[in-house]
């Protein structure tokens, strides 16, 4: 009954916040088969810290910050555990058809922000993100860990190259 | 490309994502209940199997070729077999357990400092495991030999082997120790050290 109940809470958190793993997922995977893959990581990363999140900061910082450091790990993790592939294969076949996503449109101004993001490092993809999605340089700082004074030095120099990429790219 | 025009973009792209994003209740539900527990324990299932079978492999040498001899050079030889073989499973349980104390709930810069350091150890694993293997290799001649007539602790002969097996494990210890520092470890360093100035104000 408990765990029913916790399930249908976990399932509304997804739902109000899937946005932000579709993003996340979008941004740090490559190819299409990988941002499925990540998104199923990051909902089960998700699932699993839930029964632990005790509601002490905002739900979407949680959901951030669970999403981000899964994604910053799935690289890692993907090459690092060929000798347990056979469970990835078993997990994969398991695993579709819970998330209708809608049909993105080719060459977009969006998918040149995406391919410009593509090249900033891990760190810079995470804050940029935050950026994007009007978060404060307090809530980004207890996001991604880093000093204050950091984040607004650091978004600084991501603008710039960001515009420098897209004027190139455009 | 202005900041107000990248949050105009991003704002419409967002908008129009969670208007045509739906999920799937039950089916995302089977898959929470299915697989949830069975990824957890991946990590798990894989030290778990290298440790069972380092032990039986052991197990199995220690019971059908060793002979126990009361010789200095056979207890010199054990030590160091179980050494050998004991140093590097701890290596293993401790990369096991600083993965099992990741929460991906920490902020980002705080569980890059933890795969750092997980990666570190990972690293010192690998190839301490290597130069192991000649060391296990050794002692594992030398306990699995009858010295008792040749060198017993009563022979005036039973220092000899001592010295030789001493100067190898001295050999290795040095190279190991020298070699050490490689590209992995130095890269991991870097990184450490530019997470840190990211923390600092």
């Amino acid at each position: 009954m408990a765990t029913d109940l916790l399930t249908e809470r976990f399932l509304k958190v997804v739902e109000e916040n899937v946005g932000i793993v579709l993003k996340i997922s979008r941004t740090f995977a490559s190819c299409q088969q990988d941002r499925e893959d990540l998104t199923n990581d990051i909902t089960l990363e998700l699932w699993k810290s839930f029964r632990k999140f005790k509601g002490d900061s905002k739900v979407s910082t949680w959901v951030y910050k669970v999403a981000l450091n899964t994604a910053m790990n799935f690289n890692r993790k993907k090459s690092k555990h060929s000798f347990v592939s056979f469970f990835d294969d078993v997990r994969h076949t398991e695993m579709s058809d819970w998330l209708i996503e809608p049909v993105y449109e080719t060459a977009s101004e969006t998918d040149i922000l995406y391919s410009c993001i593509d090249e900033l490092n891990e760190i810079d993809k995470a804050l940029i993100l935050l950026y994007l999605d009007g978060k404060s340089h307090e809530e980004i700082a207890e996001i991604s860990g880093i000093s204050k004074t950091n984040v607004g030095t650091r978004i600084g120099r991501i603008k710039e190259v960001i515009k420098n990429l897209a004027t190139s790219k455009k | 490309m202005e900041a107000n025009e990248l949050h105009g973009m991003w704002a419409d792209f967002d908008k129009k994502v969670s208007e045509n994003t739906r999920i799937n209740k039950e089916v995302l539900k089977r898959m929470l209940v299915s697989n949830a527990e069975k990824r957890f324990s991946r990590v798990t299932v894989k030290v778990g199997m290298e440790v069972i079978v380092v032990l039986m492999m052991v197990v199995y040498f220690l019971v059908n070729h060793v002979s126990f001899q009361p010789t200095l050079l056979f207890y010199v030889g054990l030590t160091t077999f179980i050494a050998a073989i004991g140093i590097p499973i701890m290596g293993h349980i401790r990369y096991f357990n600083l993965l099992n104390k990741l929460r991906f709930s920490e902020s980002v810069l705080s569980v890059k400092k933890k795969i750092n350091e997980s990666e570190r150890v990972r690293a010192k694993n690998s190839r301490r495991d290597r130069y192991m293997v000649l060391l296990i290799l050794l002692s594992a001649w030398f306990i699995s030999h009858d010295y008792s007539e040749v060198v017993s602790v009563h022979s005036k002969l039973f220092i000899e082997p001592v010295v030789i097996l001493a100067v190898i494990v001295s050999v290795v210890v040095v190279y190991v120790i020298t070699r050490f520092r490689n590209n992995t470890l130095d890269r991991l360093t870097r990184e450490l050290a530019e997470i840190e100035t990211l923390e600092r104000d």
